[in-house]
């Protein structure tokens, strides 16, 4: 019994251990916190050993991986993935409408100035995402995942990565605005 | 191409995932409509911004070796063949013992709690954690107020181990402690995991060690233990705290069993006693 115990766990060290960077990224993005983005980490390795009998063998780890983190995401902050389903829509269409204005506005959107921002900001401006939108942002432009490899994650379509990440950085854009305007950036520009 | 279609190809576009033909037309929409190229800009903008500014980090060294102690000790704890708990009979000998001392017990709650008065609750802040530390304190401070109803009183190590018998699923520990008395013990209910707690008297001080199923605080769902302890008990065996109040903590784990000693003396003499105990190694 000893001898399987072993084995296992060096199977498992072999094949889903090399993922932990990837893991740790996404995990500290999500949270934008050091302690708790290592706990989100701690806690998906521990239930990946657990339930390590029941994952398939020659299939996308980092998938079956990443599946198990977004879960203990969920359930963790199960009360902010829960509530932007019904407004991420709502969000999303008022920066559109915002960003359509701002586009017709010659003091529009402060991209000249978001050079100026520090890491943190840009961190807090994705951390302020809605959770659907923040996840795609973080494995496509921070991780460097294709759309297919995103779509395999999630389990959705390309169509949805797509979009998904087409709102999220609309979202960023006008996030990052506003910590541009709140430091009082936007003054350069004029 | 119009402003919708564009629209509906701007990321893709971003990401370089167009066709040749397709982004020429892209281009040539963007050329002409300026809000739809302002997006096309603005997206590139943030898209750039993100990817040159926040790189991917890699995952601190400490934190890979506290997952790979972790899960050592998870496959050491599957491994392991937990004893079944015999069934729980009412009319067991120590049943009818523990029974026959509990109204006894609540003179000893009393006498505990006047010696330990200095010793004071921690913050209320940390009554309702389920982090198996805060748990042992409060249930400390409950068990010196009386709060928590004395189930077994007795100075003999295998009468309060029976007493345990069948009520809880990891086996209960009662070992005899050097220079320490044997009081008694209970057991208690908390988001449905059972926890035992055994009490010694050494001199005017309280050591109790409360125990709960290894695997139910590994797994974190009920109970769970702060990940510095988690490295700590996988590292050396054992893991070390102290209150703010100067009482000590200590945690370790034998077989399925979790132990949570609290006691107000300081670490080496609270090690010293559970380490020395009179059947050595018990714990």
């Amino acid at each position: 019994m000893k001898a399987q115990a072993g084995e296992k766990q060096r199977a498992f060290e072999r094949e889903a251990l090399p993922h932990s960077d990837l893991l740790y990224n996404y995990a500290l993005r999500m949270t934008n916190n050091v302690a708790d983005a290592e706990d989100l980490v701690q806690e998906t390795y521990l239930k990946a050993f657990r339930f390590w009998d029941s994952y398939q063998q020659g299939t996308n780890i980092r998938a079956w991986l990443f599946r198990i983190m977004k879960n203990s995401y969920i359930n963790r902050y199960r009360k902010e993935v829960r509530e932007p389903e019904k407004v991420v829509y709502d969000d999303v269409t008022n920066l559109y409408t915002r960003t359509g204005n701002d586009a017709a506005d010659p003091h529009d959107a402060h991209e000249s100035t978001f050079g100026s921002l520090l890491d943190d900001e840009i961190a807090g401006a994705i951390a302020s995402l809605p959770a659907e939108f923040r996840t795609v942002v973080i494995l496509c432009d921070i991780e460097g995942l294709t759309y297919e490899e995103v779509a395999d994650f999630m389990e959705c379509p390309l169509g949805t990565v797509r979009s998904r990440l087409h709102r999220g950085r609309k979202l960023l854009r006008a996030a990052l605005s506003a910590y541009a305007q709140a430091r009082g950036l936007e003054q350069h520009k004029q | 191409m119009n402003c919708r279609e564009f629209q509906e190809n701007v990321t893709a576009a971003v990401d370089s995932r167009l066709d040749e033909n397709v982004m020429a037309v892209f281009l040539a929409h963007a050329a002409g409509c300026t809000p739809c190229r302002r997006d096309y800009e603005g997206e590139r903008h943030v898209v750039n911004l993100v990817r040159t500014r926040l790189r991917p980090v890699g995952v601190p060294p400490e934190l890979v070796a506290a997952i790979l102690d972790c899960i050592a000790l998870e496959d050491a704890a599957a491994s392991a063949v937990a004893p079944r708990a015999p069934s729980f009979r009412w009319n067991h000998v120590w049943t009818k013992t523990a029974v026959a001392f509990a109204l006894s017990f609540a003179a000893v709650v009393f006498l505990l709690a006047r010696n330990d008065a200095a010793f004071t609750p921690m913050p209320p802040s940390d009554q309702t954690g389920s982090d198996i530390i805060s748990q042992s304190v409060n249930a400390y401070h409950a068990a010196l107020k009386g709060e928590i109803p004395p189930q077994i009183v007795s100075e003999v190590p295998d009468c309060v181990k029976s007493f345990f018998n069948g009520k809880t699923e990891f086996p209960v520990l009662v070992p005899s402690m050097k220079e320490c008395t044997l009081v008694g013990g209970g057991i208690n209910d908390f988001r449905g995991t059972m926890m035992a707690h055994i009490v010694y008297k050494h001199g005017g001080q309280t050591i109790s060690v409360y125990q709960a199923c290894r695997e139910t605080v590994m797994k974190g769902e009920k109970l769970h233990l702060p990940r510095e302890a988690l490295e700590e008990l996988a590292r050396t065996g054992w893991y070390c705290c102290t209150t703010p109040e100067g009482a000590s903590i200590v945690v370790w784990t034998k077989g399925a069993t979790l132990c949570a000693a609290v006691a107000p003396m300081n670490r080496e003499h609270l090690m010293a006693h559970l380490v020395d105990g009179g059947d050595a190694g018990a714990w």
